[in-house]
């Protein structure tokens, strides 16, 4: 039994292929671009090479991120809330509380087991509390994407940020360039400034035991510092965060692939969706 | 088939029939209410949602037409300029339709004191837009006291004066008790439509029940039993959908309307709503009003004794909750929906209540919030299928 996650992010795409213990077959990740089938349908493409396998061997497809509904192979799709809270779990079973800081918004998820969604709550529309801030920051800055986090850590005196609006926030940062504040002092602000928003969501939701950090941002070991220091609680990163959604999906994939085994009467694609033919061929 | 729709040709599906009732909600020259009007050679009175005694209206000779119920486009500069931000939409489109001259078919709105906001719309609409007669109508609040049917009934009275005055008549009470009877007979109609629905939400969506309903703000009373007896005829011709989905009650205090795209939204996401309070005016009373004695005492009556649960009618919050714990068993609902409008404070009082039992008996529920200008669905989209996910994957 193979099912496969599939995460159209706004920034990549990643899919991850699973059995039915769930160890992981292979993974491939690309940038996203439009049209978003075409990515879709080119990271599976290469994701089952690497694992020598067809598109017939594959039992179930889920997609899930902000183009899972794009992708015409699909089984079914979740949100990313879903993915990511079933992917956290499945990494660490004692996660209660999942914060996936992604590119355009923030989630805050309360999580119970086996990552059911408990309650969750996402930040707006503004951009302030999202990774797309950091991004748009390290570009004024002139500093490498990959080399902010521990740029972050080794801040003496972070600035504050203190705007919620992302251009207003854009234009403190300015400020703070043109007094001469050293630019590690500038990004470990920016680190803050997306913890505090972070935790409001979180309090919204309860008190939980511990925070789970998923998605890219997680990789920042900045911003894992700002969230554990504004949390007060310990802050568990699981190996490869970004890789959480794509597997959460792919867990859901088994959980319906079990669900339709258990219920033979039920039909054998369960979906939101009215299922898609495997038949599809990949471009 | 003996009225307006008679000379239309109607859809031959429920999908089609929708549409076509959409077409009439949107059209900015609100023609077929105009042409209605000069058929019938009646005045038109508008009525704020979410309740009004529309049997009055119809005994006064009166064509009632629902302001709530006119679409409104997003730009309502005309109505902003009049009140502050922090009000709810309702209140700011209707002004700026009346300003707009969009409701001329009108000649006199009555309002309601349901809220702050509405009640200061009255004073505003009326000192703008002079043309129109308005009038505003006291509904009771201590339904416990023996005296609110009676203070209602004289609120009643008050009315018909006013109407009588001013369409040179006067109302008898076997004219309000046919009047009585025709609206009752609607109400019928809305009741097994719903109990269809609640049935078989595969066969008929709310998508199209909430067009028929909010149709019924445009029509006169034979008009909308016309147009419900047309659209039960169509409802054995539907095709189900099989899809899994989440029966849901959805509730809220919907004086101003939800956008098309959300009732979309939220079935597509796989919420099969199983019962609503989508257009109460016309769905009021749980029974038929008695059809023989007093007529305004019996209006007045089943308005404290015998209304459904709305926010804006004032009911103790442990009958509210009550209530909707029973209505949820009633329509065999497994999660409820719960919409309110932005800055409406009835719907948000409301909502606390109900958030606290129903995380009591853990029952799943969900809030969304909603403006009826809104136009990006994104967010309420993944909120709503990330709800119903985590009921459909438990």
């Amino acid at each position: 039994m193979i099912s496969l996650g599939l995460d159209l992010g706004s920034r990549y795409t990643k899919a991850i292929a699973i059995d039915e213990s769930g160890n992981i077959l292979a993974r491939h990740v690309e940038r996203t671009k439009p049209p978003f089938e075409a990515t879709a349908a080119a990271v599976v493409d290469a994701l089952l090479r690497q694992a020598g396998l067809a598109l017939a061997d594959v039992d179930y497809v889920t997609t899930t991120g902000f183009g899972r509904l794009t992708v015409p192979f699909r089984h079914m799709q979740v949100t990313d809330l879903t993915s990511a809270a079933r992917g956290a779990a499945a990494l660490l079973p004692e996660t209660s509380m999942v914060l996936d800081i992604g590119f355009q918004s923030t989630r805050a998820i309360a999580v119970g087991p086996g990552g059911r969604v408990l309650d969750f709550k996402t930040n707006d529309k503004c951009a302030a509390g999202a990774g797309g801030f950091v991004e748009r920051t390290a570009r004024y800055l002139e500093v490498d994407l990959e080399d902010i986090g521990t740029l972050s850590l080794s801040a003496a005196e972070p600035v504050a940020i203190s705007s919620i609006c992302a251009v207003l926030a854009e234009s403190e940062i300015i400020n703070h360039v043109t007094e001469g504040r050293p630019v590690e002092n500038i990004v470990r602000g920016v680190h803050r400034a997306l913890a505090i928003r972070a935790l409001a969501l979180m309090r919204r939701l309860g008190s939980p035991s511990s925070v789970t950090l998923v998605g890219g941002m997680a990789l920042q070991s900045g911003l894992v510092a700002e969230v554990q220091a504004a949390a007060n609680l310990p802050v568990l990163v699981p190996d490869l965060p970004q890789w959480v959604a794509a597997l959460g999906a792919a867990k859901v994939g088994i959980q319906r692939l079990g669900a339709s085994t258990r219920s033979p009467q039920r039909p054998p694609r369960l979906s939101v969706l009215a299922p898609q033919s495997k038949a599809v061929r990949l471009p | 088939m003996a009225g307006v729709l008679n000379t239309l040709s109607l859809a031959t599906d429920l999908p089609g029939l929708a549409a076509q009732v959409q077409e009439w909600l949107d059209d900015p020259q609100l023609s077929l209410m105009s042409r209605l009007k000069s058929l019938y050679q009646r005045p038109a009175v508008g009525y704020f949602p979410v309740y009004s005694p529309l049997e009055i209206f119809e005994a006064a000779g009166v064509y009632p037409i629902g302001v709530g119920d006119v679409s409104h486009d997003a730009e309502m500069a005309l109505g902003e300029s009049r009140f502050p931000s922090f009000v709810c939409s309702i209140v700011k489109s209707t002004l700026d339709l009346g300003l707009a001259e969009r409701l001329r078919v009108l000649d006199g709105v009555v309002f309601h004191s349901i809220c702050d906001a509405a009640r200061n719309l009255q004073a505003v609409y009326a000192r703008n837009i002079p043309q129109q007669w308005t009038d505003y109508l006291h509904f009771p609040q201590n339904f416990d006291s023996p005296a609110a049917s009676e203070y209602l009934a004289s609120e009643y009275r008050r009315l018909m004066r006013r109407l009588d005055a001013w369409t040179d008549r006067r109302m008898t009470n076997d004219d309000l008790l046919a009047a009585i009877e025709r609206y009752n007979r609607l109400r019928s109609h809305l009741r097994e439509l719903y109990r269809f629905r609640r049935m078989h939400p595969d066969l008929l969506s709310t998508r199209v029940l909430y067009t028929l309903v909010r149709a019924l703000g445009l029509l006169t009373v034979e008009d909308s039993l016309d147009l419900l007896t047309y659209a039960r005829g169509l409802l054995t011709r539907q095709v189900p959908r099989t899809r899994d989905s989440v029966r849901a009650l959805w509730i809220g205090a919907f004086c101003e309307k939800p956008p098309w795209d959300l009732v979309e939204t939220l079935e597509e996401a796989g919420i099969a709503i199983v019962d609503d309070d989508i257009g109460l005016a016309h769905r009021w009373f749980s029974d038929d009003i008695p059809l023989d004695g007093d007529a305004i005492m019996a209006l007045a009556t089943a308005y404290c004794r015998n209304a459904v649960p709305a926010a804006v009618r004032h009911v103790p919050l442990g009958d509210r909750t009550a209530a909707l714990l029973q209505r949820m068993q009633k329509v065999g609902a497994d999660v409820v929906v719960m919409t309110v409008a932005k800055f409406c404070e009835p719907g948000l009082y409301e909502y606390a209540a109900y958030r606290r039992v129903l995380a009591e008996q853990k029952i799943p529920h969900i809030l969304i919030e909603f403006d009826e200008h809104m136009w990006m669905f994104d967010k309420v989209q993944t909120d709503i299928e990330t709800f119903v996910e985590s009921v459909l994957l438990n």
